[in-house]
């Protein structure tokens, strides 16, 4: 070392102090654990505090709220269907819900039959009364038990009040995530698979009073279960799409079989026919 | 299948992104100080202080501005889990790593720069951070750059 440096010491500085030791998986398993536990106590807190709030809203204001949704936002909510009133069978549909909904004496409803001209089988309960049915549901429909079951299993979700449940369950859970996370598709696909329990729930009731409603009317539960049945049947991508959210199907065939037993309600009956067939012979 | 595609897409693209993000991140953080390690190593006998002053009894004969900088940005891992951390607070400790990096690379860039023009120290050592701004508004951050600055001498009978 030269004179002109004078006494510098070369020394290592010890790098380790700027670093903490925690290894990052460690880490990431702490803060998803914890705030996983987080979540889930948020999730069920506000599943019964949403429960609370809907006992609150009276079926008179439930309908100024949402009773004059108009087609097109229904539309939006249905995958993009048109939305009408106008085909073959809406009347005759809507005659079905009016029989069926006098099986339910204290309802408030004013019920509204809408149809989505869509290719996938479906039925949809909305807040404020309005029910949802797809022309292929009433294309393949076999007999009028079967979609009498359909309509009845969606008065059910009325009288659970379920679709305000579910939208007020989830409209909490993505406030709570967009303000801690942040938006997306992340969010609302994680509030929306932390709720299925709570769906699976609400279908297993739906059936039940959908069976109740079925029994009241025909005297039997024959012919409830085939358009499940028929799903079930149909090709994988649309069993996908209806188990996600319910139930899977012969989990749910099975216990609507247990309740019917359990009540006393007869499963064999005759079927009573929905379409007329397309010729009929002229009488002379 | 609508239902498992939006699946797919919004919770198994970002798991998987977290998982070859972590590896990824990893392999090239160790690379990285081992690099800096061994350079440092190399450069253990070069000088560098913060005083503004040169030492008494040191005479230069020559100056000249150093500059050493390096950008770093985040990788997808050290994002969430640093945004989870935010969420409570506390140690952010998977940055800690980067910025450590980034701090040691810019001055072995200022040293290595000064030993190349035959400097044999460095005074006046600053250590300055600077936030890039994201492009996709103010959301987060691209990266920081990390600049060091000096002023190299030359002694004299070197």
């Amino acid at each position: 070392m030269s004179e002109s440096r004078g006494r510098f010491v070369a020394r290592q500085a010890d790098p380790s102090i700027n670093v903490s030791d925690t290894h990052p998986l460690a880490e990431a398993g702490v803060l998803f654990a914890g705030l996983g536990a987080v979540f889930i106590a948020v999730v069920i807190i506000s599943v019964f505090l949403v429960d609370i709030l809907v006992g609150l809203v009276s079926i008179e204001r439930e309908a100024k709220w949402f009773g004059s949704l108009r087609y097109d936002e229904i539309g939006e909510l249905m995958d993009g269907a048109r939305i009408t009133t106008d085909h073959a069978e809406h009347q005759k549909t809507a005659a079905l819900l009016e029989t069926l909904s006098e099986y339910w004496p204290e309802r408030a409803y004013q019920f509204r039959l809408l149809i989505a001209e869509s290719s996938v089988p479906n039925a949809v309960a909305l807040p404020g009364g309005t029910i949802v049915v797809t022309s292929r549901l009433l294309d393949d429909v076999e007999s009028e038990n079967e979609l009498a079951f359909v309509l009845a299993h969606e008065l059910g979700h009325f009288h659970g009040r379920d679709h305000l449940r579910r939208l007020g369950r989830i409209t909490l859970i993505s406030l709570i995530y967009n303000a801690t996370i942040g938006s997306g598709g992340f969010a609302s696909n994680l509030s929306d698979l932390s709720l299925r329990g709570f769906d699976r729930q609400q279908e297993r009731d739906a059936d039940r009073f959908g069976l109740e409603l079925c029994a009241a009317h025909y005297g039997h539960i024959a012919g409830t279960g085939d358009f499940f049945r028929r799903l079930d049947q149909g090709p994988r991508s649309l069993l996908n799409r209806y188990v996600d959210t319910h139930p899977g199907t012969t989990e749910r065939l099975d216990d609507m079989t247990a309740f019917a037993r359990e009540q006393g309600w007869p499963e064999n009956g005759t079927l009573t026919p929905w379409s007329e067939p397309s010729t009929v012979d002229e009488q002379p | 299948m609508g239902e498992t595609i939006s699946l797919v897409i919004n919770i198994g693209l970002p798991l998987t992104l977290l998982v070859v993000a972590y590896i990824v991140g990893t392999i090239i953080e160790r690379r990285h100080f081992k690099s800096i390690e061994r350079r440092e190593a190399s450069l253990r006998e070069f000088p560098a202080m913060t005083s503004e002053q040169i030492p008494a009894g040191w005479t230069a004969t020559e100056s000249q501005l150093m500059v050493g900088s390096i950008v770093v940005s985040l990788d997808y891992f050290k994002r969430i889990i640093a945004g989870l951390r935010g969420l409570i607070g506390g140690r952010v400790k998977t940055y800690e790593p980067l910025l450590d990096r980034a701090r040691r690379e810019a001055m072995l860039r200022l040293l290595e720069q000064a030993r190349t023009h035959n400097f044999d120290a460095v005074i006046n050592v600053r250590l300055e951070t600077s936030r890039m701004a994201n492009s996709q508004g103010d959301r987060g951050t691209a990266g920081v750059e990390m600049l060091a600055i000096g002023t190299a001498i030359r002694l004299a009978g070197q």
